[in-house]
């Protein structure tokens, strides 16, 4: 079981002690707000993920922990999510806002599918740790929010997302459900394989297309008490078919489930 | 195993936190129970069903109001004590009065809190939760 590996363990220590300095601390005295969007919170629990791995037949779960943020100063901000995404820190600049668009400029480790901290999930292994720059586009309409990522410069190249979702309130639950679709280019798509087959399919001269990949996440997150905050969800991931279709000696999976549930409090 | 015993330590912390959420003072004529509203984000209308009580020394007419209308949610004729249960949807808090009704005296009040686990007010936190 490991929880991390080094270079999102250096990520995620350095976003940890970043965010708790800023919450532990008197806010109100190190970072003033000048209006509503200067604001933000920290965070921290215990999970647990139960989770496909890429080959057919695999999978895996463990608990793992919680670490969920965002604060802003003026236009500058900060995001750490290991609750939704996996292991995402995210530093960025709020170039533009309309009544209901943000326009960012962001340097982020996010990716698509969301967990297997161990394993060999083809989407999931080296993501974490993995480095994209470029630009996001987010729009806010009631219980709507849709965000577009493009993110031309990265580790592994290309990338681009297209991300829908909604949230519903049912007495003091909260329901959700978001749907994405992730472009990979083909240099992308050859770094993940590779990483995750422990370089076989390179070995044997194979190198996927370009694709697209699929998500969809239904949820629910509850209040308990004032501070905590019990949360689950269920992911689907489609792989895309020119991994799944592939000369390898092993058989890959159509898609990814994950299952995840979450107790954390809220500083 | 892992499941088993992280399903253990999450049963015994939601046990623990909403024990914590309940506490009330006993010694007040007017009690509410539980006297927090918690919901998840900024903005969003709490739903609770919360129980008051009270008690007075004399028997008398007495009459329950709430911060929330102008009637009284509920009136006893010759009583010195009683309990009872209302469903609340509110976004704000809510003060609940005890009164005598020949005087229109208010005797007690109490107070259900509002308030949200996300206190920020920055549009952004729903993409906390989908993106």
């Amino acid at each position: 079981m490991t929880f991390f590996n080094s270079k999102q363990k250096i990520v995620y220590c350095s976003a940890l002690l970043f965010l708790s300095q800023i919450s532990f601390a008197n806010a109100e005295t190190i970072l003033k707000p000048k209006n509503d969007q200067d604001d933000g919170f920290l965070e921290v629990g215990l999970s647990y993920i139960v989770y496909d791995t890429a080959i057919v037949g695999e999978g895996d779960s463990t608990p793992d922990i919680v670490i969920n943020g965002r604060y802003q100063w003026d236009n500058l901000f900060v995001e750490a999510n290991n609750k939704v995404r996996n292991n995402a820190f995210t530093i960025g600049y709020n170039l533009y806002s309309t009544e209901y668009w943000d326009y960012d400029l962001v340097v982020t480790t996010s990716n698509s599918a969301r967990k297997t901290t161990t394993g060999s999930s083809v989407f999931n292994r080296v993501r974490g740790a993995e480095v994209h720059q470029g630009a996001r586009a987010t729009g806010y309409i009631e219980d709507w929010a849709i965000q577009i990522n493009l993110l031309p410069v990265g580790q592994a190249n290309k990338r681009a997302t297209l991300s829908v979702g909604r949230q519903w309130q049912v007495g003091n639950w909260i329901f959700y459900g978001t749907a994405e679709i992730d472009y990979n280019s083909k240099e992308s798509l050859s770094f993940y394989v590779n990483d995750a087959l422990n370089n076989d399919a390179l070995q044997r001269g194979w190198v996927p297309s370009r694709g697209m990949n699929f998500t969809g996440r239904i949820g629910t997150s509850y209040p308990l008490a004032e501070n905590w905050v019990f949360d689950s969800f269920y992911e689907y991931t489609s792989v895309p078919s020119n991994i799944t279709t592939n000369p390898l000696p092993i058989k890959l999976r159509n898609n990814l489930s994950t299952t995840f549930v979450s107790l954390s409090y809220v500083f | 195993m892992y499941f088993k015993f992280f399903l253990m330590i999450l049963m015994l912390l939601i046990n623990w936190v909403c024990k914590a959420e309940t506490k009330t003072d006993s010694t007040q004529p007017l009690k509410i129970s539980p006297n927090k509203c918690v919901a998840l984000d900024y903005g969003q209308s709490c739903y609770q069903d919360v129980t008051l009580s009270w008690k007075q020394e004399l028997a008398g007419d007495y009459c329950v109001f709430s911060s929330q209308q102008t009637e009284a949610l509920k009136c006893w004729k010759n009583n010195k004590n009683s309990i009872f249960s209302i469903p609340i949807a509110t976004k704000t808090n809510v003060t609940f009065s005890l009164v005598n009704s020949a005087n229109k005296n208010i005797l007690a009040k109490t107070t259900l809190k509002m308030t949200w686990v996300y206190k920020t007010k920055n549009r952004r936190r729903l993409s906390w939760r989908l993106f």
